[in-house]
């Protein structure tokens, strides 16, 4: 579909139909690119004629490749699930433990490259201080705004389980506050990169703010991905099913049942706290059980 | 049942100007007054119900006159049907949008 003669289009307006491009699913991009470029080709051409004086010419021409996001944003919704979708694996606990510090890693080189850039202005005595000074206070504030926004409790275990071991627990807890520290140490490198004036101010004031909002909900989704996960062998749980009715809630379980993929147990999450299934519960299985996995 | 399918207006409008003969995506956003960001996805809407069907007009047309090609979309079967009786449900839509071919791919 290659696009004939000369375009009377700016490259402005190329680029906001590359950009919109961007959110249209793969397999569609390029016939959506080449629909909408056709498409502006006789805009503008109409444009330039006879609808110039009319509608504004130019502006008219940016409101319609605008218009192109809505459409993108149509077929990003409404389309099929592709199997070629890229997905995060974060699945096993060590995958989930490499990405996160590749993620902590990557934002450590940012702020010490940065840092290099500007050593001038801030010592290497005084980076120290400020950490010292700050990271006890970043590790206080957000616990009224975590606990206002998620349940601290990561379930219930059956009172005779093996979970109740030390051996499971340090792992659970070691998996956990890893996952934690990695997630700090991110959002702490972002905190310096604003507080030292690196970046223009507007976007300084930006990520300062994004990142303090946006630090209670990372620790949210750390503690919801611990409470998706097998306490056995950390794996995030597969196969949601959806358990009960909402109108018979005073009667059984309604809510959601989740499978460890290898077969360890059920989690049954209640859809709304009642006062006899007010947070998750695991039910473990023995390894008779392991085929229905 | 095709027929019992209930448009809004503005899908309606768009369903009628395709009718019409304004067949290309630019076309019925000038017929209509409505903005690009409403024709567009509202005709991938009757196109995912099957109302309507797009199609590429061939390269040596569009090379021949020194344009790119364009798509072009037609009414299905169901679309008519689903048009009657959006016509009954919106009786000025006729008299907004006069049916008359006006372009062809």
């Amino acid at each position: 579909m290659s696009s004939a003669g000369i375009v009377p289009s700016s490259s402005v307006h190329f680029a906001i139909l590359w950009a919109a491009a961007l959110l249209v699913p793969r397999e569609r991009r390029a016939e959506w690119l080449a629909e909408w470029r056709a498409e502006l080709w006789y805009a503008s051409k109409k444009c330039g004629q006879e609808l110039a004086p009319r509608l504004g010419g130019r502006w008219y021409i940016t409101a319609f490749c605008l218009g192109s996001f809505k459409d993108a944003l149509w077929l990003r919704r409404n389309a099929p699930p592709s199997e070629e979708r890229a997905t995060l694996h974060l699945e096993s606990p060590r995958q989930c433990i490499a990405f996160l510090a590749a993620l902590a890693a990557l934002s450590m080189a940012i702020t010490f490259l940065l840092w290099l850039g500007n050593r001038d202005l801030i010592s290497l005595a005084d980076l120290y201080h400020q950490v010292l000074i700050a990271f006890p206070c970043f590790l206080v504030y957000p616990s009224p705004i975590l606990l206002a926004i998620t349940s601290l409790s990561l379930g219930e275990f059956p009172a005779h389980s093996r979970l109740r071991a030390w051996r499971g627990r340090l792992r659970r807890g070691t998996f956990f506050l890893g996952k934690v520290a990695l997630v700090m140490l991110m959002v702490f490198c972002g905190l310096l990169i604003g507080a030292y004036n690196v970046l223009p101010s507007i976007l300084m004031i930006l990520l300062f703010f994004g990142m303090f909002g946006g630090y209670p909900f990372a620790l949210r989704w750390a503690l919801n991905d611990q409470r998706g996960r097998c306490p056995v062998c950390l794996h995030l749980l597969t196969q949601p099913v959806s358990l009960g009715a909402r109108s018979r809630c005073f009667l059984g379980l309604n809510g959601t049942g989740l499978m460890c993929p290898k077969g360890h147990g059920l989690l049954h999450l209640p859809e709304s706290p009642t006062s006899w299934f007010g947070t998750q519960r695991w039910l473990g299985l023995d390894s008779s059980c392991r085929d229905l996995s | 049942m095709a027929g019992e399918v209930k448009l809004s207006h503005t899908a309606a409008m768009i369903l009628q100007a395709l009718s019409a003969g304004h067949i290309y995506g630019f076309s019925v956003m000038e017929v209509t007054g409505l903005p690009s960001g409403t024709v567009y996805p509202a005709m991938r809407r009757l196109e995912r119900d099957r109302l309507i069907l797009s199609q590429w007009e061939k390269q040596s047309i569009a090379d021949a006159e020194g344009r790119p090609p364009r798509k072009y979309y037609k009414l299905t079967s169901s679309g008519r049907t689903t048009l009657e009786a959006s016509r009954r449900r919106y009786p000025l839509l006729a008299k907004l949008l006069p049916a008359e071919e006006v372009e062809t791919a």
